[in-house]
């Protein structure tokens, strides 16, 4: 029943999109050619050169873990001006394409396009027509179309222009709030945001009322420490592994060179056909403030997919199985005691429900799961990661994977973060709770499979929002925030929260963040009114001393001196 | 009617010009004696009985006396005029607002440099009435310090 309502959503959610969409540019469907698949590897020729108007960028989620292998990034729609150069081919319908048309380019690179709404741009790249599918053509710039570009000639006036991701923004001069930001035609930005004790905790999520929600979240904190250090800690869930603890450590090993390891699937969620978050509220607990906050996906679709591609029925994929899960949420609280913050993070995830497997072989039976995250961090002062007492760098580490129970960001001697992740989890199994013990691990940027990458969050997108929050907040960061990069094989900090008891069952965690901030961050304290009030009184007292011994003064100098005699 | 002059009065009516130079020079040097070739040399007289004249002037009004060896000492300090608004110490006569001035000065700075971090509206209304008075008591001290007798 739910599946088909799902199913009905899906559907509809579909056709929506495509009428709406169709008559300026194509549609991100499975047989999209912009839905570029790694197969499609044999290098092209740009053939296809022209100059026009953005008038809109978006993303292209739909669709983006059909197969395992597609990788979208964004689709940006233009207005063409000038056609330098085009193929034979390069009609829509049975109508040449010409100046005034809408031409859409399939941008498939792993960083965020420069060019904006409005922007003049020239593209360069290969036509891709299917005859069967008008709607689907489009300018495709990418690796494979060898010396592809898009290039911005000139950058238009923002403001005024519909579709601009950045429309709106958050006010942070608010102590706390939570709203929506359009990011683009469909999709937009959920956000709270957080300015107390000194320290700004922002929070996005991509949500959209067209289409189903992707599921993505990233949470950041910025706040000065000792030694007048500022700094910008962010995390995101990068990416669910399913693994099988064979060695019993309680955490996944993934020895790449075998190509074997502990992991099984990767755990993929890809949309939600609802998303309900609940605005950030303050509670005062003991005369602390505790700001609150959740998110929640309701019926989401994801994938279950191997490690590395196999055939199956003569084809090769690596869709192990599709699920469905009924939630996914997150919950925050975040608070100050002394000049030590924390935000307290909460993670639920429903049972795997309509599971159809791809291959016979596949079950989730015994297996564990591991929620991959990806820590970026920017800091005014070169910073160490330590784990169990020695410095931790993801991009250089060795060790497949270390155990831990925390992990602390230092600078000097001084510590500044705090991850502390070992708490008990509880597993609902059927309608029954259990506990278990909940482990961790750093992990090097290497245990990712490197095809991985393909299903990982889009940081730039989020980054695109750091930036404009960077002239507000970041006053002392903003001239390196801009080139702050987020994609995960340049963060120096992957960790991994484990439950080693799953099997597909549904799981409740509260992993926490601490920050260590300065003292300074607290208001200046200032004097006792007792002391105000001395001092006023004292003053009061000296004024009318000062008074009584004016009119004494001047009656003393209006004699004439000495001789009692009035001048 | 004439108002009835007193002992006092009649002290500060005469008590002018070089006699009250001498009696300030008298007040400054405090218990100690001076001779009339001291005074003479210290207010640059002409001669010494111009300041013998001046001397015997301020004994006749009661306020030096004369001892043994011919040297005189005040004998009575008056408490009126110009005179009462200064305090003589170790040879120097400071206005007694200087003191006021300097005390009402050093508890705002001492003050402010303790919660200069801290400074509010509420704080600099404490401290007004107090920043008032430190500018009236320097006023009064510059003015007094100016009618100090001197040679003209």
């Amino acid at each position: 029943m739910r599946t088909t309502k799902t199913l009905k959503t899906c559907l509809c959610a579909f056709l929506a999109a495509f009428l709406l969409l169709a008559p300026s540019f194509s549609m991100s469907s499975v047989n999209s050619p912009y839905a570029q698949s790694d197969e499609n590897s044999n290098l092209l020729v740009p053939d296809t050169l022209i100059t026009g108007i953005v008038k809109e960028v978006h993303l292209n989620y739909e669709n983006k873990f059909f197969s395992g292998t597609y990788r979208l990034t964004a689709l940006i729609i233009v207005q063409i001006t000038e056609i330098i150069e085009r193929p034979g081919d390069f009609y829509h319908g049975e109508k040449p394409m010409g100046v005034g048309d809408f031409v859409g380019v399939s941008y498939n690179y792993s960083g965020a396009p420069e060019c904006r709404v409005s922007d003049m741009v020239e593209v360069h790249g290969f036509w891709v027509a299917p005859l069967d599918m008008p709607a689907s053509r489009t300018i495709r710039v990418d690796d494979y179309a060898v010396g592809s570009y898009v290039k911005t000639v000139a950058e238009g006036d923002e403001s005024g222009e519909e579709g601009e991701s950045d429309s709106s923004t958050i006010d942070t001069q608010s102590e706390y709030s939570s709203g929506s930001i359009s990011h683009g035609p469909g999709v937009n930005l959920w956000y709270t945001w957080i300015n107390a004790s000194g320290t700004q905790v922002v929070f996005f999520t991509y949500y959209s009322e067209m289409y189903n929600s992707p599921i993505q979240t990233f949470l950041g904190q910025h706040y000065q420490t000792v030694n007048e250090t500022e700094i910008f800690i962010g995390n995101t869930l990068l990416l669910m592994e399913a693994y099988s603890d064979a060695n019993g450590n309680g955490v996944p090993e993934s020895d790449l060179r075998t190509g074997t390891g502990e992991i099984k699937y990767f755990f993929v969620v890809n949309s939600s056909v609802g998303f309900t978050p609940t605005p950030v509220r303050k509670d005062v607990i003991e005369n602390t403030p505790h700001y609150v906050w959740s998110i929640k996906y309701e019926w989401v679709d994801g994938f279950l997919l191997y490690p590395q591609g196999r055939l199956i029925n003569g084809v090769e994929t690596n869709l192990a199985a599709r699920v469905n899960i009924t939630h996914l949420g997150f919950t925050y609280e975040y608070y100050v005691q002394g000049n030590i913050s924390y935000i307290k993070t909460g993670f639920n995830v429903s049972r795997i429900v309509d599971f159809e497997p791809n291959a016979p072989d596949v079950s989730l039976d015994g297996l564990g799961l591991s929620l991959l995250y990806g820590a970026v961090m920017l800091t005014t002062k070169p910073y160490a990661v330590i784990v169990n007492g020695e410095p931790y760098n993801s991009k250089v580490a060795e060790a497949p994977t270390t155990s831990t129970d925390r992990a602390e960001v230092i600078i000097g001697d001084a510590k500044l973060y705090e991850f502390i992740f070992e708490e008990n989890y509880t597993l609902y199994r059927d309608s029954n709770a259990e506990t278990y013990v909940s482990k961790s691990a750093a992990s090097p940027i290497e245990s990712i499979p490197p095809n991985a990458a393909n299903y990982l969050s889009p940081y730039w997108l989020v980054g695109s929002l750091l930036r404009i929050l960077s002239e507000d907040v970041f006053p002392n960061m903003s001239a390196s925030l801009p080139n702050l990069n987020l994609e995960y094989a340049n963060s120096s900090f992957v960790y991994r929260v484990c439950y080693p008891t799953w099997e597909s069952w549904g799981i409740e965690h509260d992993p926490t963040y601490v920050a260590y901030l300065v003292e300074l961050t607290a208001p200046p304290i200032g004097p006792p009114i007792e002391t105000i009030a001395a001092v006023a009184v004292a003053g009061l007292f000296a004024l009318t001393l000062a008074l009584v011994d004016l009119r004494k003064t001047r009656r003393i100098l209006k004699i004439k001196p000495l001789t009692m005699r009035f001048r | 009617m004439t108002p009835r002059i007193t002992d006092e009065e009649r002290v500060l009516s005469e008590l002018t010009g070089n006699t009250l130079l001498v009696y300030w020079y008298l007040l400054k040097k405090g218990q100690g004696s001076s001779g009339v070739r001291e005074v003479q040399r210290a207010l640059s007289f002409s001669s010494p009985s111009s300041a013998c004249y001046q001397l015997e002037k301020l004994r006749e009004l009661g306020l030096v006396s004369k001892d043994r060896s011919g040297d005189y000492q005040v004998s009575r300090v008056l408490k009126a005029g110009v005179i009462s608004a200064f305090i003589f110490l170790r040879g120097y006569a400071f206005p007694k607002h200087l003191f006021y001035a300097s005390a009402t000065s050093i508890m705002i700075l001492l003050f402010l440099t303790l919660f200069i971090h801290a400074l509010s509206l509420v704080l600099m209304v404490a401290l007004s009435p107090g920043i008032v008075a430190a500018i009236i008591f320097w006023y009064e001290t510059l003015k007094v310090w100016r009618h100090k007798p001197s040679r003209r």
